[in-house]
């Protein structure tokens, strides 16, 4: 019997983790990045409870993700960790201020109901900008010496990942408008249509240049 | 007396998380990994520094942000409903959706109304 080799087998695993999130926390975090810019605040108060119910069940494809790099492939998690610790650290605060908006601007007094939309905005905004550098400096490498990461702290911020970092803003903020496209009706839809008019156009635009 | 007791539990958990975490150095791993072989060697000291001091401002604003929210809670009191006129399922109104709740969700005690099928 061949032994079974569990290296492409997590591979798989991995990967298949990594496009559920993009996918799936792409859509929430984009519902948002576009939170701000909705006509007005009943929309609001339907975009977020359009992703309420789902968006921590979204996050765990994170969860896999980080503990099956660790589990799996100990050495390439020793060495992307740190390379990538201040985009992780950033992502995780920024996820905190996002989530406790979640259970926090309902209770909230209408004075106070505007911090609020401003954690989830910037929340879903620098998660998603350090997601996008994270991604840019795991595309470029890292650099390697025997079984350790070599670089500095701040490797990760190069132009390149700059540009992940907006492409992938606009990345999710189209998922976001097409999430809201197919669970909303009318002025919400027709503005959400609008937006992924303009996001097809610009995040395709990023992701070329 | 039960009142006093609140904080015990609290207490207790992060005696047990500082005994675990102090009461095992130097090793990482007991009896098989110390902790100076377990430092990362990118990271600086003063990555460490500033990441620590943006974790004490993060929850040094969610704490009691939480705790404002939570102590309103408990002053506000639980919500009585009142007992339906008629208690037969298809009569009462439904819960309000937590969709349409944004207004709904803060009023409270709204009263379950049964209204009579025409």
């Amino acid at each position: 019997m061949m032994p079974l080799d569990f290296v492409p087998l997590w591979t798989l695993i991995l990967g298949f983790g990594v496009f559920m999130y993009v996918l799936m926390d792409g859509f929430d975090l984009g519902v948002g990045i576009l939170f701000r810019r909705a006509p007005n605040d009943a929309a609001r108060d339907i975009m977020m409870n359009s992703v309420a119910p789902i968006w921590d069940g979204n996050e765990t494809w994170l969860v896999l993700g980080g503990v099956a790099l660790l589990a799996a492939f100990p050495l390439a998690f020793a060495i992307i960790l740190p390379a990538v610790y201040f985009p992780i650290l950033i992502m995780l605060m920024a996820l905190i201020f996002r989530g406790i908006a979640f259970e926090l601007r309902f209770k909230a007094s209408p004075q106070s109901k505007h911090r609020w939309d401003a954690a989830f905005h910037y929340g879903s905004l620098v998660a998603t900008l350090a997601q996008g550098f994270l991604l840019g400096a795991f595309v470029q490498g890292f650099r390697v010496d025997g079984r350790f990461f070599a670089g500095g702290s701040f490797d990760w911020l190069t132009p390149f990942s700059v540009l992940t970092a907006i492409s992938l803003v606009l990345g999710y903020a189209l998922l976001g408008a097409t999430w809201l496209i197919m669970k909303t009706e009318g002025v919400l839809q027709d503005w959400a249509r609008a937006q992924a008019r303009w996001l097809m156009g610009a995040s395709s635009s990023a992701s070329a240049s | 007396m039960c009142e006093a007791c609140l904080p015990l539990g609290f207490v207790a958990v992060i005696a047990g998380w500082i005994t675990t975490e102090v009461g095992r150095q130097p090793w990482v791993i007991y009896g098989l990994m110390r902790t100076k072989d377990a430092v990362t060697p990118s990271l600086a000291g003063s990555d460490v520094l500033v990441s620590l001091i943006i974790y004490m401002i993060v929850y040094l604003v969610v704490y009691p942000v939480t705790l404002y929210y939570m102590i309103g809670l408990v002053r506000a009191g639980p919500e009585i409903e009142e007992e339906p006129d008629r208690p037969i399922e298809g009569l009462q109104r439904p819960l309000p959706a937590r969709a349409a709740a944004g207004a709904a969700w803060s009023r409270p005690g709204t009263p379950i109304i049964a209204e009579p099928r025409p």
